[in-house]
């Protein structure tokens, strides 16, 4: 129970950092705009500048985020920050000297969105030209280091936040392919002792079971060839030479066989019933053994494919370009295989079209072998 | 009369086998093989119409020995018995034109029927043996890995498979990463026992 709580802290978590990474990131150009407004340089226009500029931004910025903070990349993502940088770049006269600060999401938009190195180009150019900027646009000297490091710690503290969940969920990704090995692993495994150990041990008893059913009925026939009891044993005694009825071994008499005097009646019946039975058992055992694997629909369309061509038979398979449904229900997937079973068996069919069709939403699959066609059905 | 040649490995299997088939009055034993390299030169000897073979056998498996009756007897038409452990052996067998692929714990009467109905010129092949191809799917591996893990299962160092191959030993290293990821090994040793399994070598 602890795992699984620690399992679904952890999800819980995943789900919220990278909505923590966004609110942080919006949180810093709010800020800016609000400290536009109220320094005391800066005239209202300069506050609505940087406002609009803002608003024109952040979204895009946002976009950014999320995506990275979901381990993606943002579609048509270096548009969206050729956008984001005209604006950031392009209110720089108009809002205010403090308005450099905002590089910093510029520079973090250019690390989760552009490849390397042009990335780490643009954050380094970026961040250098925070100070003079600001210098050129009369903040004093002795501030312009101040607005290059907070560039610098803002961008960094972002990137921080938001390389955080992505990490996350590459590590979920991770942690979600090494299950699935580890579970085909276990199939694997659990295939292979079944293999070893109940499909030998019910081999072994079918043979026994065959060889003594064998035995049995030779004995018999030598009993009877030599004018001893015949294999339907019930009146051996009675015979011309042998025991009388009422011996109760009759077989050891009167120089009969003395095992093939001794067969009970329907023994080797049902020892031929146990070696049906064992051949059944294995064949369960099997069934179950398969049912661990569950192969995908369309490799297992391949895998026909593969053996009808290896047959002589000229295959072509056709799927549709959405994709063929994963699973399918064990009567079609047996039809399936009895029809390659019959084809491979024929030979006598020069060419064979497998093609799996969709109508009204319902996959189907058919096989076209000359003239005849044969539809199965494929209910997921 | 179906003449018919037997080549099992297992002494007690083989002589099993040619007792059961003599009970039959249509067919005849007409040679007895316990190893692959030999049953070419018996079949050519004895022109057998049918060809009984394990499909492992000492000095060369039943598959291949089945190739070579296919190229050399083309009449003689070749039954393989085989386990179910190895399901991708029924694409090769296949490839090879062998005309009958039975699981070896199949009734003796599937057998006897199976000679019948190839001497006849059917194609035999147990619906098992399908259903597990199927599932096993196709060789996840080229010719190319498919032939250096073999190398690899013969007990060849990379260094020697390099120089039987006329490979370098890196791509040779990388045939081999390749292959074991492909099949999903955790090593080399592993890669193999899961071909084998799957009968993709």
């Amino acid at each position: 129970m602890s795992g699984l709580a620690e399992l679904w802290r952890s999800d819980r978590v995943l789900r919220l950092a990278p909505a923590g990474a966004a609110a942080c990131s919006a949180l810093l150009p709010v800020a800016q705009v609000l400290l536009a407004f109220s320094y005391m340089d800066n005239d209202a226009r300069t506050g609505l500048w940087s406002l609009a500029a803002t608003g024109a931004y952040l979204p895009l910025h946002l976009r950014h985020v999320w995506y990275a903070a979901h381990a993606r990349r943002p579609p048509a993502g270096v548009w969206t920050f050729a956008v984001m940088a005209a604006v950031i770049l392009g209110a720089t006269p108009l809002a205010g000297n403090m308005w450099p600060r905002s590089y910093a999401a510029l520079v973090v938009s250019a690390l989760l969105v552009l490849p390397a190195p042009w990335s780490y180009l643009v954050y380094v150019t970026v961040a250098a030209a925070a100070a003079p900027i600001g210098y050129a646009l009369g903040l004093p000297w002795t501030s312009a280091p101040w607005l290059l490091f907070s560039v610098l710690a803002g961008s960094a503290a972002l990137l921080l936040l938001v390389w955080l969940p992505a990490a996350l969920t590459r590590l979920r990704a991770a942690r979600e392919l090494l299950a699935q090995q580890a579970v085909a692993q276990e199939r694997r495994r659990l295939d292979d002792d079944l293999r070893r150990s109940l499909g030998r041990a019910l081999e072994s008893i079918a043979a026994r079971g065959e060889q003594a059913g064998r035995a049995l009925e030779s004995v018999a026939v030598h009993g009877e060839q030599a004018g001893c009891a015949p294999k339907s044993a019930p009146a051996h005694g009675e015979q011309a030479g042998c025991a009388p009825k009422s011996a109760p071994a009759h077989g050891e008499q009167a120089g009969c066989g003395k095992v093939g005097g001794a067969v009970p009646e329907g023994l080797p019946d049902e020892l031929a019933a146990l070696a049906d039975d064992s051949r059944r058992t294995l064949a369960d055992a099997r069934q179950r053994v398969r049912g661990y694997r569950r192969p995908s629909l369309r490799a297992e369309l391949e895998t026909a494919a593969t053996l009808l061509a290896a047959a002589g038979i000229e295959t072509r398979l056709e799927l549709p370009r959405g994709g063929v449904p994963d699973a399918i229900a064990p009567q079609s997937r047996a039809a399936l295989r009895a029809t390659v079973t019959r084809l491979l068996r024929t030979g006598a069919v020069p060419s064979c079209t497998i093609t799996v069709t969709s109508t009204d939403g319902r996959p189907r699959l058919e096989l076209r072998t000359g003239e005849a066609t044969e539809t199965i059905e494929i209910p997921a | 009369m179906i003449r018919v040649l037997i080549a099992e490995d297992m002494h007690m299997i083989r002589s099993a086998l040619v007792a059961l088939l003599s009970l039959e009055d249509d067919m005849e034993v007409v040679a007895e093989i316990e190893r692959g390299d030999e049953v070419l030169d018996a079949a050519l000897r004895v022109r057998p119409d049918v060809a009984v073979l394990d499909i492992d056998m000492p000095g060369l498996d039943g598959l291949s020995a089945a190739e070579q009756l296919s190229a050399r007897l083309p009449g003689c038409r070749t039954l393989v018995l085989t386990g179910l452990s190895q399901p991708g052996n029924l694409l090769r067998a296949l490839k090879v034109h062998v005309k009958g692929f039975i699981v070896k714990d199949a009734p003796a009467q599937t057998l006897t029927d199976g000679i019948r109905r190839i001497a006849a010129g059917e194609r035999v092949i147990d619906p098992e043996l399908v259903a597990a191809a199927l599932e096993t799917g196709s060789s996840p591996l080229t010719a190319r890995e498919t032939e250096v893990l073999r190398a690899a299962a013969s007990g060849n160092r990379v260094a020697q498979i390099a120089t039987q191959l006329s490979l370098s030993q890196a791509t040779v290293r990388n045939y081999l990463s390749n292959a074991i990821s492909k099949v999903g090994g955790r090593n080399r040793i592993d890669a193999i026992r899961i071909s084998r399994d799957a009968g993709w070598l």
